[in-house]
């Protein structure tokens, strides 16, 4: 993210063959795409991202413009706090729990750090304070345990209770 | 605490912000796949009972793979309850310094505290400026591939697999395990995670291993599952439990932590060598990479033997304020440990050059080596430590013992062994002797260019012509202190700040304790019109700002 005097485009295709142009700043958010480009040099072949959807896809780069002059993540001096999401990205992340998960893989996938820090940190804000029945209910798991093997897991981790 | 106030400092708040925003970044990482990294103390100094312990951090030095911690540190700190500065290192020293630096007072020498803004440090730590940014960078290029390439592969199976069934309905279990530890990760405490074990089985098997990895107790209650999840256990911090820490708690973790990779007993002053023993002798000694013995003032020499004989992927020991050490424990160590990588020998008057010498030739990896305040060490050692480990030398605490630091810590390690007279002292343990000179001074600086940290407090030999030639070689440095070095005069100063200038690096002087350098000095130079040192403030700080600036952070380290 040089920022290089002439932006050149890069393009990207999603799984099912769209394709997407995005200016080389963009993409280079993705250390995935920044290392790929680096490795290849100047190429007008689109790079195909199979395990991208096209919307996931196209929220990223949503996402990537928004934060392109971002300096490089020098630090997550936030870790631990899940309240520090600034309002553009908590507009961004405010969409169904699939696409969520979606957004995770995908920045996973691409390696672009503050997005994953970004979803993930919000999917723990879903979990923050709850009680293991409201974390149940928010993402729709069974409870599989018997009321003796929830009995043997409270014993076990009486140590940490109420920490 | 007006003794501490009393001392003389003169640094660089973005540089401890750094440490801490590092420092925090460094814990909140699962530490395993950092090479070397160690749950260290992070001062290498914390010498002399001076604020300016506080002020080492480093920038540039993360780059490699740097340890975490500041763990002993803190709670050295605690344990010099007496004076509760949270940057004394133990107690005797700090009781000394106080001494010290009361009298400093009174010579009013400078202290000073020159600081930038913290604007300035967000901006360093945001990248603007080049080190903190590789520091970044370094780091995630040391874990993210690790976990990148575990993640993006599981991932990809994962999709490939659900991408012709479930796309509808994702539910969070399309989320591989890697991605729910980085959820999980991202939960404030551990009441969260606690709640989490008993959402369902699934949870439940991600969950548990992620709570006792490194689980948050000050010492083994009654209730913890020690001997169900012990395999789970890679880190424990015993250091704020540390009086109810027997040789039998370590014991019973020697047995069933097979896992162990890091142990922070700083202050456990009850254990002795039956506790090394029993982690020497258990299956943890293999996996053990660091251990932390800071002011377990019991342990001897064959504790150390036992360790050497078993737990050779050592990378970080620290025996610091282990005053029964001697040389021969360190040889024995030093023979044994060639991974070693950062080693806390301070404040053992009994060690001497005889062993540093062995160390650092065995030892040639060492990037971090804390001999401060030990016993007698001459330009010759310094010398081979400039040879024998160059480049990967990045902190180096010379510091020596103040005259009264000396013999009253010495005193209290072993009232009778040492005479506590004053010039009987000088006499055992080579205080006052101005043995270690400009030329070793100056050799090391050319030897050592990533040096970022340097402590060469109360060499009473050195000029301003070894501040010179660190001024001209010393390109990493960030942190330089010269508490006590009495022939250092403000011409020094102008050399650094022109350090600062071509390096940028330099974030922190810290000095005082000495007539050359006064207040008035300081104050003229910063406000030359060269503006040398435009951008430094002075301040003094009281103990509170000092919590602040730290954040907390030496409490949590190695706790998690």
């Amino acid at each position: 993210m040089t920022g290089a005097p002439e932006q050149r485009n890069v393009k990207l295709t999603s799984s099912e063959g769209t394709e997407f142009k995005v200016e080389r700043d963009v993409a280079e958010k993705s250390v995935l795409l920044k290392n790929m480009l680096e490795d290849v040099g100047e190429s007008d072949m689109a790079i195909p991202l199979p395990n991208v959807t096209g919307p996931i896809l196209q929220k990223v780069i949503e996402y990537c413009i928004h934060h392109r002059d971002d300096p490089v993540p020098a630090h997550d001096d936030d870790t631990k706090k899940t309240d520090d999401i600034d309002d553009w990205d908590a507009e961004f992340c405010k969409v169904d729990q699939g696409t969520l998960y979606e957004l995770i893989l995908a920045s996973n996938y691409l390696d672009i750090k503050p997005l994953l820090d970004l979803t993930c940190k919000t999917v723990a804000n879903m979990i923050k304070g709850k009680s293991p029945e409201e974390i149940r209910k928010t993402f729709n798991i069974a409870n599989d345990f018997t009321p003796e093997e929830e009995e043997q897991v409270r014993r076990e981790n009486e140590w940490c209770e109420g920490r | 605490m007006k003794l501490w106030c009393s001392t003389i400092l003169f640094f660089c708040r973005p540089v401890l912000n750094l440490i801490e925003t590092i420092i925090k970044q460094i814990l909140s990482e699962p530490l395993d796949y950092k090479k070397g990294s160690v749950s260290y103390n992070s001062l290498l100094n914390s010498g002399n009972g001076f604020p300016s312990s506080s002020t080492r951090h480093g920038k540039k030095r993360r780059r490699q793979q740097f340890r975490s911690s500041t763990a002993s540190h803190s709670s050295q700190s605690s344990h010099s309850s007496q004076s509760s500065h949270s940057s004394h290192s133990h107690s005797s020293t700090s009781s000394s310094s106080s001494t010290t630096s009361s009298s400093s007072s009174s010579t009013s020498s400078a202290r000073l505290l020159i600081e930038e803004q913290r604007r300035k440090l967000k901006l360093i730590s945001e990248g603007n400026i080049n080190t903190p940014m590789r520091i970044q960078r370094r780091r995630n290029s040391v874990n993210s591939p690790v976990k990148t390439s575990k993640r993006s592969s599981s991932s990809i199976s994962i999709m490939n697999k659900q991408k012709h069934h479930v796309v509808k309905k994702a539910t969070i279990h399309r989320l591989p395990i890697e991605l729910m530890l980085c959820v999980l990760e991202q939960l404030p405490t551990k009441r969260d995670l606690y709640n989490c074990l008993f959402v369902c089985k699934s949870w439940n098997h991600i969950v548990t291993p992620f709570l006792y990895k490194s689980p948050q107790i000050c010492h083994l209650s009654q209730n913890f599952p020690i001997k169900k999840y012990g395999p789970l256990i890679r880190m424990l911090d015993l250091s704020t439990g540390h009086d109810h820490v027997t040789d039998g708690t370590i014991q019973l973790i020697a047995m069933s932590c097979p896992n162990l990779r890091r142990i922070n007993l700083s202050r456990c002053s009850h254990i002795s060598d039956a506790s090394l023993e029993a982690l020497a002798k258990n299956s943890c000694s293999s996996s053990l990479i660091s251990i932390n013995l800071c002011g377990c003032r019991k342990i001897t020499d064959l504790g150390l033997k036992y360790l050497s004989k078993s737990c050779h992927s050592l990378t970080s020991l620290s025996v610091a304020d282990c005053g029964k050490i001697s040389d021969k424990g360190v040889i024995f160590i030093a023979r044994s440990c060639p991974r070693l990588r950062q080693i806390r020998l301070s404040d053992c008057p009994r060690v001497t050059e005889q062993s540093i010498e062995v160390l650092v030739q065995n030892c040639t990896r060492l990037s971090w080596l804390d001999i401060a305040r030990i016993g007698k060490i001459t330009d010759s050692s310094v010398r081979v430590i400039a040879n024998s480990c160059g480049e990967h030398l990045e902190w180096l605490n010379l510091a020596r013992p103040s005259p009264l630091d000396a013999v009253y810590s010495s005193a209290l390690v072993s009232p009778t062994l040492l005479p506590i007279t004053y010039l009987d002292f000088n006499d055992v343990v080579g205080v006052d002797k101005d043995d270690i000179t400009d030329a070793s001074i100056t050799l090391l600086t050319k030897l050592c260019p990533n040096l970022q940290l340097l402590d060469l407090s109360y060499m009473n030999s050195i000029t301003n012509y070894s501040i010179q030639s660190i001024a001209n070689n010393s390109y990493s440095l960030v942190c330089l202190t010269i508490i006590g070095c009495r022939f250092v005069t403000c011409d020094s100063l102008r050399y650094l700040a022109q350090l600062r200038r071509k390096s940028g690096h330099l974030g922190c002087i810290t000095m005082g304790d000495a007539d050359g350098i006064t207040e008035e000095d300081i104050e003229s130079i910063t406000n030359e019109p060269e503006g040398l040192l435009s951008g430094w403030q002075k301040s003094s700080v009281d103990e509170n700002s000092l919590k602040e600036i730290l954040g907390g952070s030496w409490e949590d380290v190695g706790s998690r």
